[in-house]
């Protein structure tokens, strides 16, 4: 089937372009996809969507035609465009974030410490916190870990979902492992870092064991910018527009016990052992990164990644500029090049700054 | 008064989202699963038209009374005892389920006018016709497609020579058998020439509709005045998905997206809606080729979910605003 020149064209609304400073991605958020397309090819989109292609021709001269059509037979064989006599009836997707409660999820972190998980799970209850992360940064044996999950067994909790993290450790072995997701349908994976090679076991219904030879040493090895990492759904898509994409509707408890937004950031807003979760978050300053968004981020609002990316505000190329580019990203939107955030010689003095551990 | 009664089964997530928003409302939630039937001491008053749920775990009473706002999603008021269940001979057992569901059905109609608001029917679910929905969907204005239910051989031929192609599906729900050993069920085929040269000259009564050559399909899910309308784009248009939108392929699954009911439709859909006489339903139409609505069927109790998600509409945000306004009304 060829494209029709004489009937309006729709873009799908869950396909979605969004511009950058040298090309543009066309976010395919139903399909989890993304197509690089040129920028004039996004501005023609923006101004003509629900208008006929030969309204285009006609607005532009006879060099272009050829390149237009390209274009759109291009958007037709993959699905981003229909013709229809009605486009008015198609309206977008609303840019709309809603969530029931404040808290969507919490980072748990652990390095031989002594707060109790207990404590820590109920408050957890209280802000209504649906999914968790727990991040062993010290070696753990599954039986404690098994004693720390059965604290999250209860029936009627509201959290859904369990990540844990843990160092690779010898003694835990796959089938042990494997009985700990059995134990606790909440679980959706357990993550097993710095081990001997990167391997995947889905355990049907259960979750699924993640082996992989990268390490964690604690909370400064967050914060990582990567093609890999992103989110191309219309939950984070529309969060990211209104939201910061890494830190809205978070809570986190570090190692030492301190209540934060993000445990890699150094403020904090009490400990654990002696405040509650709900009082942290009622400080006028727990959320106020909430509301940066990329379209606000020094060089993430001219990249076109910016509404599927992570963020990070904990570790920026400027320290003391809130709205500073991530440190940890190597991608440059002005050229399209990915480079190794790490050797670059000019953030040096900021990983020094933060004190950052290399692997 | 801010009680809200669910009736719900256990594993419905949109029941789950709706209780959220209710509880950040402020609401007090009283939430029934049907399977839970072992869990309560259930009685009827019938002269006020009050049902009494006592759980015999905790003993709390849940009332369903006249100052009860309760939304029915799924399956029914947990009556059953379930350890009876199965225990009977075949016949009692057949009996009794008869006689019992007569009550809850009776139950469901008479609480539609005692609570103080009440949405949503099991009822509804369990009488509805597909051949009377068609029927009143054409007197609220709809095209439909043409439809017999014949056991005539001789007739089908003529259908099918009339239309070329048509489409088969159950006359009450999917078509799907189960047992022990084997699972097997299909959705919308269609009526090939070789199918109807097998059947005798006098078979069991089956439903035929022609087919009809559509752009894209558009879910409608209905809450009190509330509507939701979303465009299905099958792919590819010519071939698999095109009878049957369930069937969704893997490396093009179908596109959904928000849709705007054009205002005459929107009438319609509100007008089926009182002939039926239900408050809240999905609805699933086709646009075809001739830029046409033709209605297929209604759901009284289907899911939402995924209309919710793909359009981000927020029905569950929107459905508990309605149900705490019933509240405080």
């Amino acid at each position: 089937m060829s494209i029709k020149l004489n009937i309006p064209f729709k873009l799908f609304a869950d396909c979605i372009p969004v511009k950058g400073a040298n090309r543009g991605v066309l976010c395919d958020l139903q399909r989890s996809n993304i197509e690089f397309i040129p920028n004039s090819l996004c501005d023609l989109l923006h101004k003509y969507d629900g208008y006929e292609i030969s309204s285009i021709l006609r607005d532009h001269t006879k060099n272009d035609h050829e390149t237009i059509i390209e274009y759109f037979d291009f958007l037709y064989a993959n699905d981003f465009i229909f013709f229809t006599k009605t486009p008015n009836l198609f309206p977008p997707i609303k840019m709309e974030y809603k969530t029931a409660f404040e808290i969507t999820n919490a980072i748990i972190d652990f390095n031989k410490s002594s707060y109790d998980f207990k404590k820590v799970f109920s408050e957890l209850e209280k802000v209504s916190c649906k999914h968790i992360q727990l991040r062993f940064f010290s070696k753990i044996q599954s039986n404690e870990l098994a004693s720390i999950i059965n604290l999250l067994n209860r029936k009627s909790s509201i959290i859904q979902n369990i990540k844990i993290f843990i160092p690779y450790n010898l003694q835990n072995t796959k089938n042990n492992l494997e009985k700990l997701l059995k134990k606790n349908g909440r679980i959706s994976n357990i993550i097993i870092y710095n081990a001997p090679k990167t391997e995947v076991y889905n355990i049907k219904y259960q979750g699924k064991l993640l082996y992989t030879i990268k390490n964690i040493i604690d909370e400064r090895s967050c914060g990582i910018i990567n093609a890999n990492n992103f989110v191309i759904n219309s939950n984070n898509f529309i969060e990211s527009k209104k939201y910061n994409s890494c830190l809205n509707g978070k809570i986190s408890i570090d190692a030492l016990g301190y209540i934060k937004n993000c445990p890699s950031i150094s403020e904090h807003y009490g400990n654990i052992q002696n405040n509650t979760l709900k009082d942290a978050l009622s400080h006028k300053d727990f959320k106020k990164y909430w509301n940066i968004t990329k379209d606000e981020i020094d060089i993430c609002k001219d990249c076109e990644f910016r509404y599927i990316c992570t963020d990070c505000r904990a570790y920026r190329e400027n320290p003391k500029d809130e709205f500073s580019k991530p440190l940890k990203c190597g991608y440059n939107p002005y050229t399209n090049e990915w480079s190794e955030w790490s050797t670059n010689p000019l953030k040096h003095e900021t990983i020094k700054y933060y004190n950052l551990i290399l692997d | 008064m801010n009680e809200v009664v669910i009736i719900s089964e256990r594993l419905d997530k949109s029941t789950d989202l709706v209780i959220e928003w209710l509880t950040t409302f402020g609401c007090n939630v009283q939430r029934i699963n049907y399977e839970d039937a072992n869990d309560y001491h259930v009685s009827f008053f019938v002269e006020n038209g009050f049902v009494q749920l006592e759980s015999k775990i905790t003993e709390k009473i849940v009332l369903i009374s006249n100052m009860t706002v309760v939304w029915h999603r799924r399956g029914y008021i947990p009556f059953r005892p379930k350890s009876y269940r199965k225990t009977h001979h075949i016949m009692i057992e057949g009996f009794l389920e008869n006689d019992i569901g007569n009550a809850i059905k009776g139950i469901d109609l008479i609480l539609q006018h005692t609570a103080k608001y009440y949405i949503g029917s099991w009822f509804k679910e369990k009488e509805t016709y597909k051949i009377l929905n068609l029927h009143l969907a054409k007197k609220a204005g709809f095209k439909i497609p043409k439809t017999i239910v014949t056991n005539c051989k001789t007739e089908l031929q003529a259908f099918k020579d009339e239309y070329e192609n048509i489409i088969s599906k159950g006359l009450d729900r999917m078509i799907l058998f189960t047992t022990n050993e084997f699972s097997a069920g299909k959705g919308t085929f269609m009526v090939t020439q070789e199918m109807i040269d097998t059947l005798p000259s006098h078979f069991e009564p089956t439903l035929f509709q022609n087919c009809i050559y559509k752009l894209y399909e558009v879910r409608i899910f209905i809450f009190d005045t509330h509507l939701f309308s979303m465009a299905i784009f099958s792919y590819p248009f010519e071939g698999k998905t095109r009878v049957d939108v369930r069937e969704d392929i893997k490396e093009r699954p179908n596109r959904c997206i928000p849709y705007i009911l054009p205002k005459t439709i929107d009438e319609q859909i509100r007008k089926f809606m009182k002939f039926v006489d239900m408050k809240t339903g999905s609805i699933d139409l086709i646009v075809g080729t001739d830029q046409e609505y033709y209605f297929l069927e209604v759901n009284p109790m289907g899911q939402f979910d995924w209309v919710s998600g793909l359009c981000n509409y927020n029905i569950e945000y929107t459905i508990a605003n309605l149900l705490t306004q019933k509240c405080y009304e």
